[in-house]
């Protein structure tokens, strides 16, 4: 309850300087009464109406001379510091020189007392006291109040300098998640109609085994492709696992127009790599050589870990030799399905990679990629164990 | 009852099934071939004359529309394609009315374009099959290329000093290919359309036979269908066949057939060397 109207009068202070410096003059001159009084008037008893006026008036008069000497202090504020210190020393020695003539003028006038003028030394030795106090407190105040306000900027200008870098972290992560997802393998339209085409024409055929078993690799497949968290990393053992349900599927599609040749490394088993990084590859090679060529062709994957890093090589047979030339002119296009996943691993590994696409001379293309090894942590095992669920 | 000798064509095993299972349940198909590919359906087409064929447009090698391309227009089939996601041909498609079934493949649509060959067979002129599908192909390329100029309003260079060999003007997308007459093994004319097939290639320009025939060497070029026309230089084999016809072997894939309206054309050239 007590502190409540204190509250109040620190809140009405500060609302404007103005305020805080006159709370202050009353605080320094009732100081300077107190310490008169305790020290002046009731040291020689003199309690009595007339010597209490001039303990109060003379701090009036000091207020009065106060403002003179802040004006003079202001104007001096931004001068070099020796022309400050001069000015600000003369004018506190004029100031209290003339409070002081005024202070024995008042007593003199007030308790009628004689030959006081002898004394004028002692008085102004008391006054330039009195008035060098309140220059230091003046300067004081000011130069905290300063620092205050400056480390508030600071304070703001750091939060706003914070606030504005998480923005643009943000930012840059919602691009690099649009980029990343943009860039991540899509389900191709044409795979999915010619797949249930062929599992119509098993129920057609009265295969439905074989129906049944493509519908669930189908099923399988897209459930693994859609699960589209961009940052997903996988055992490479399960990638190829997925790789298979397509490749199965493509198997039954093409019959034995595709064959395949995997050589993987049981240290590469379970490196991890971005999940569906070879699927583009494979589709790739779907379409320019096993879907090109009348004989079909092979595709190959060998993976192994080499110098701590993991080595994946794609290669396919090629479009064979029955190539016209339109279809070469096809040839330059097949780099741009693949410039994707430059682009994506670029995203996820920086500088730390190599992605290398050869030509051979059959047309057959090779697709070599080198990571960084990688194996399973604790964050990704919960991931793992869902892809796995999918992929098994 | 009018029967339709068919060929289908698929390069996968189970798509080619399915079409096959479905088709025979039709009374009116009478299935003469099944081809894997592009080069299978030339063959097939070019021996047994079909009346229909069912013809995939993804296939390796020759694909569906390099399969109409490189037959004779006068003996192209009704055609019906069979195409799994081609948003862009199926729109061309239907503006000239060439046939397609979506895969996967419904019996409905099998019917229905069953029914259609039917009607046509017994109104439209044999002619058109292939400027239909000419028309479709060339507003497909005209799609994927949006930026430049189609290839109408391209006129054949004027050269009449007869010292400097005389070219025909494609143009093919964006490029524009200048066809030395001499490269040219054979022609055949769609509608409003000319296919030009040189060295292994098909170039399809706009423009009428009448027109072309003006620019044509005619000691080089000889008329051996009611709509084709051989290069005589590329011929390398005359092969007899039936009713008085000829079959052409031009180059090292083409075939072409001679009817018997034009055979004194190839008796001429048999006699000349």
């Amino acid at each position: 309850m007590s502190d409540k109207p204190l509250l109040r009068i620190n809140k009405f202070i500060s609302q404007k300087p103005v305020y805080l410096f006159w709370a202050l003059q009353i605080c320094f001159w009732s100081f300077v009464s107190l310490i008169s009084l305790i020290s002046l008037t009731l040291w020689y008893v003199q309690i009595d109406v007339e010597h209490l006026n001039h303990t109060f008036w003379q701090s009036v008069v000091g207020v009065v001379f106060s403002l003179p000497l802040y004006w003079i202090f202001m104007r001096c504020w931004h001068s070099p510091i020796l022309t400050r210190v001069l000015i600000s020393i003369a004018s506190v020695l004029f100031i209290s020189f003339i409070w002081t003539v005024i202070r024995v003028e008042l007593y003199i006038e007030l308790t009628s007392t004689d030959g006081l003028w002898a004394d004028f030394g002692g008085w102004y030795f008391s006054s330039i006291f009195i008035y060098f106090c309140w220059a230091g407190f003046f300067h004081g105040i000011r130069y905290y109040q300063l620092l205050q306000f400056e480390h508030k900027i600071m304070l703001k200008k750091e939060a706003e300098a914070k606030s504005e870098q998480l923005k643009r972290l943000s930012a840059q992560s919602v691009a690099r998640d649009a980029k990343i997802k943009m860039l991540r393998y899509q389900l191709n339209p044409h795979f999915l109609c010619n797949t249930l085409n062929a599992i119509n024409s098993l129920i057609e055929t009265e295969a439905s085994e074989k129906a049944q078993q493509m519908t669930v690799q189908l099923s399988k497949f897209l459930r693994y492709s859609l699960d589209n968290n961009p940052d997903t990393k996988i055992a490479l053992e399960f990638e190829i696992k997925a790789l298979n349900l397509y490749l199965e599927i493509e198997k039954t599609r093409f019959g034995d127009r595709l064959k395949l040749d995997f050589q993987i490394s049981e240290e590469a088993k379970s490196a991890l790599i971005p999940s569906l990084l070879l699927q583009p590859i494979i589709e790739n090679s779907m379409k320019h050589v096993i879907a090109q060529n009348e004989e079909g062709g092979t595709i190959s994957l060998w993976a192994d870990v080499v110098e701590d890093q993991l080595v994946l090589e794609l290669s396919d047979t090629g479009a064979g030799t029955r190539v016209d030339r339109n279809k070469m002119k096809g040839k330059t296009s097949r780099g741009v399905g693949l410039r994707n996943i430059d682009e994506r691993l670029k995203v996820l590994y920086v500088n730390n990679y190599e992605y290398k696409l050869k030509i051979g001379a059959s047309g057959g293309l090779k697709t070599i990629i080198k990571l960084p090894v990688e194996s399973i942590d604790v964050t990704s095992t919960y991931k793992q164990v869902q892809n796995s669920k999918v992929v098994s | 009852m009018a029967m339709l000798r068919t060929i289908i064509v698929d390069d996968e095993p189970l798509a080619l099934n399915f079409l096959r299972a479905k088709l025979a349940k039709i009374p009116e198909i009478d299935i003469v071939a099944e081809c894997k590919n592009g080069r299978e359906a030339i063959e097939a087409t070019m021996d047994l004359a079909p009346d229909l064929i069912f013809l995939d447009i993804q296939m390796p090698g020759i694909d569906g529309f390099g399969v109409i391309k490189k037959l004779q227009s006068d003996i192209v089939p009704m055609v019906v394609f069979t195409t799994a996601f081609e948003q862009y041909a199926l729109d061309a498609f239907d503006v000239h009315a060439v046939d397609y079934i979506l895969k996967p493949i419904d019996e409905e649509r099998i019917q229905r374009a069953v029914q259609r060959a039917l009607e046509r067979c017994e109104t439209d002129e044999d002619s058109l099959n292939k400027s239909r599908i000419i028309s479709a192909i060339d507003s497909i390329n005209e799609r994927e290329d949006t930026g430049s100029t189609s290839t109408q309003n391209m006129s054949l260079p004027k050269t009449d000093t007869g010292k400097v060999e005389r070219k025909i003007v494609i143009k093919d997308r964006d490029d524009i290919t200048l066809l030395k007459q001499a490269d040219i093994e054979w022609i055949d004319a769609a509608g409003d359309y000319v296919c030009l097939h040189a060295e292994g290639v098909t170039h399809i320009k706009r423009c009428t036979l009448k027109n072309l025939l003006e620019d044509l060497d005619p000691e080089m070029f000889k008329r051996v269908h009611r709509s084709t026309i051989v290069n005589l230089n590329y011929i390398q084999k005359v092969i007899p066949h039936t009713k008085g016809e000829y079959f052409l072997k031009l180059g090292e894939y083409d075939q072409v057939k001679v009817s018997r309206n034009y055979r004194e054309v190839i008796k001429d050239f048999l006699s000349d060397r």
